[in-house]
């Protein structure tokens, strides 16, 4: 569970809601929420969380499963394609700032009592029905407060990015993946500059996992 | 002699040199290979990793992440912008989609007069970008060679009577692949990466990359040392720090990121470190055809409009340009849900797209438009956009006049980016008058970061000397990078950004003798 202090002080750091009296309710009522609340989990991740609490993966994957469910026999929904998990691996990386950004907006999002501010909803977002998380997800979306407006648009950001970049979704869409590169660069030696030749000795280019 | 990763930085280092330049992008590898050649001894500090083109997989999962500020997550504060910037060694140039502009003499025009630019002027500027084009192999595309997806751009600009001319792009035996924005894996986009930071490094320039520039340390009107932060190769932080003391220091990490390491330093002695940001705002108009466009076929750009520059004082003008559409970019900036969603995806491959940037900068009347850079716990910058009725304006027209180019060119169906479908004149027209334009109402990316370090004459308005680049407060540290600029360029950055380092480095040499 996200603590309260957690989702405030993230939100501060992002200054996000500096000086916004709405944004200071907003933070107040969403930390009791969380506070009072409990998140419905759905299914475990396939592999132990690193950045991720258990909560808030599961709001996370609710999030991703309304955005980007199942669109066919052969296309794989955001469910199936970890993406919720997928997002906790891309975290690791990327600094505490961003980190607590994320989990601040989690935490607002999925509060019951915010919901209730705006007169939406009183059970948090992961206990709501599909269609009733669509309505919400919508009133975010269309909101006249900003600070709601950005958290629709960074979390359906994230998981529609992770969505469409996984090649398996890519046959539903009609995109054919890119083009062979290493046929690309036989076909265009003559181009290529030696950079690895600029690396120092005992020392080389960054080198992806394999 | 040679570029060094974070992975073999085994202990704190300690650096002397004549110049110290503080990235590796479209200023700063210009400006190490001139001093380099003319026999300075140069270390450059580059915050991205060193990413050799052999290990690009023209995946944007993989390659927006190593190459892009924030992993691709950059963005303003109310996430309203979408801000996609390089990181790596060769900075933005290595990502960038192969656009050239000189600045438009106007636009240097417009800085003379409002703010106060003197020194730095187009005719300066002309043999510096005529040598450039010529080692980058600046060339203008030809019509037998547009894509699909541009040729709508095209049409539609032809049939509405509109501007349009070919762009260049500095690209030596393309392939037209289109995936200049996640690396180019043949070498053909002469980017900083395979010509000037090898020509510097060949010069006896030292790079390092995965350091990340935290401060400048300064006595009086002096850099005493420059320090940097060491992480990995996997880009985590380490203990290690390289301190470099130099004769003269060059701050070219672009817009965002210079103002940044100026403030971490504490120096900001006008209060204008930060302010005026520009970022060329960007909307578009997508037209969906019967038959496939493949818009991830070809080359991003080839053809582009300047149908709208000048709108008139009391609005913002905009360039029309086509745009490439890719899986996940496109993805990430749907505003819908589920099925809905999908549907818009699986139109991806006949559609097309218009795209136009907004030229920020140029109300006189309001010194502070645009964006202020601001500091973050851990230091690392936060970008704040003011929105204004001008701004709202400008983007509500120029997603018009996409829509409308689309529409003239044929499309079925044509939307901004959201599943709403105009077919008619009069449905784009009552499509864009019942949209609103505020953050996160309509998405928009940014490709172009200019500003927060204007330079100007006077040092009360002004962060760097336009006669030289030398910062104001300090004798020996210079600005060289798209920050600089007092407004944004009004076009693609990279050839007046190339010109500016040209130009600035011969200053540079003076200063260090």
């Amino acid at each position: 569970m996200t603590k309260p202090i957690d989702a405030a002080r993230g939100f501060s750091r992002r200054t996000l809601l500096r000086g916004s009296l709405a944004g200071g309710v907003l933070l107040g009522v969403g930390a009791a929420g969380l506070a009072l609340q409990p998140t419905r989990r759905g299914a475990a991740p396939s592999e132990p969380l690193r950045v991720l609490t258990e909560d808030e993966h599961a709001i996370l994957a609710a999030i991703a499963s309304r955005v980007c469910p199942r669109a066919g026999p052969d296309v794989p929904g955001a469910d199936a394609l970890g993406i919720a998990l997928q997002a906790d691996r891309l975290f690791e990386n990327a600094g505490p700032e961003a980190t607590a950004g994320v989990k601040s907006a989690l935490a607002l999002f999925e509060s019951g009592l915010v919901g209730a501010m705006f007169f939406e909803r009183a059970r948090p977002f992961t206990q709501l029905a599909g269609e009733e998380q669509d309505a919400i997800l919508l009133a975010w979306r269309d909101s006249s407060v900003t600070l709601r407006r950005t958290v629709f648009r960074a979390l359906s950001a994230l998981v529609s990015s992770l969505y469409y970049s996984d090649g398996r979704t890519w046959p539903g869409i009609g995109y054919p993946g890119p083009p062979d590169r290493h046929a690309l660069r036989d076909a265009y030696s003559d181009n290529l500059v030696d950079q690895r030749a600029l690396a120092a000795a005992g020392d080389g280019p960054w080198e992806p996992e394999s | 002699m040679s570029i060094h990763t974070g992975a073999h930085v085994d202990r704190d280092l300690t650096l002397e040199c004549d110049v110290c330049i503080v990235g590796s992008g479209a200023g700063g590898a210009v400006v190490a290979q001139r001093l380099a050649t003319a026999g300075k001894s140069v270390i450059v500090l580059e915050d991205g990793g060193f990413h050799t083109s052999d290990t690009f997989d023209l995946t944007e999962r993989n390659m927006i992440g190593r190459l892009y500020q924030e992993r691709g997550a950059r963005a303003t504060v109310d996430q309203s912008m979408a801000i996609l910037q390089g990181r790596a060694v060769g900075g933005t140039t290595v990502i960038n989609w192969t656009t050239c502009f000189r600045t438009p003499e106007r636009v240097m025009q417009h800085w003379a007069e409002h703010h106060g630019v003197e020194g730095l002027t187009h005719a300066a500027l002309v043999p510096h970008w005529e040598r450039i084009e010529q080692r980058l192999n600046v060339i203008q595309m030809r019509l037998d060679q547009v894509n699909r997806n541009n040729r709508k751009t095209w049409d539609g600009l032809d049939a509405l009577g509109w501007h349009k001319d070919l762009l260049s792009r500095n690209v030596k035996n393309c392939a037209h692949t289109g995936y200049c924005g996640v690396g180019c894996v043949i070498d053909a986009k002469q980017s900083m990466l395979v010509t000037f930071i090898p020509e510097a490094v060949q010069a006896g320039a030292e790079v390092y990359a995965n350091a990340w520039v935290e401060r400048i340390e300064v006595s009086g009107r002096h850099c005493s040392a420059v320090v940097a932060r060491v992480r990995d190769t996997r880009d985590r932080p380490t203990s290690r720090t390289i301190t470099v003391h130099a004769r003269a220091t060059v701050l070219a990490g672009g817009a965002i990121n210079t103002p940044a390491i100026l403030l971490r330093s504490g120096i900001d002695p006008s209060g204008r470190t930060g302010k005026r940001t520009f970022f060329h705002p960007a909307v578009g108009g997508v037209g969906v055809f019967a038959e496939r466009i493949d818009p991830f076929v070809g080359s991003p750009q080839y053809v582009y409009s300047d149908q709208f520059v000048d709108r008139g004082s009391e609005r913002m003008g905009f360039l029309l340009e086509g745009a490439p559409m890719f899986p996940m970019t496109t993805g990430s900036f749907g505003r819908v849900l589920g099925a809905e969603r999908q549907a818009a995806m699986e139109l991806l491959p006949y559609s097309a797209l218009t795209g136009a940037l907004l030229h920020d900068g140029f109300d006189v009347s309001d010194r502070d438009e645009g964006a202020t850079i601001a500091l973050a716990e851990g230091g690392r910058p936060e970008i704040h956009y003011k929105w204004t009725e001008r701004l709202m304006e400008g983007l509500r027209a120029a997603t018009k006049a996409c829509l409308d180019v689309q529409l003239a060119a044929g499309a079925r169906q044509v939307s901004s980016a959201q599943p709403i479908y105009a077919r008619t004149q009069a449905e784009i027209d009552s499509l864009v008058a019942a949209q609103s334009y505020g953050p996160c109402q309509v998405p928009i990316f940014v490709a172009h970061c200019m500003g927060g370090c204007a330079m100007g004459t006077d040092a009360a308005t002004s962060v760097v000397d336009s006669r030289t680049m030398r910062h104001h407060a300090l004798d020996d540290v210079f600005v060289i990078d798209g920050s600089v600029f007092p407004t944004s360029c009004s076009v693609n950055p990279q050839i007046s950004i190339y010109g500016l380092a040209s130009w600035a480095s011969e200053h540079v040499r003076e200063a260090v003798g």
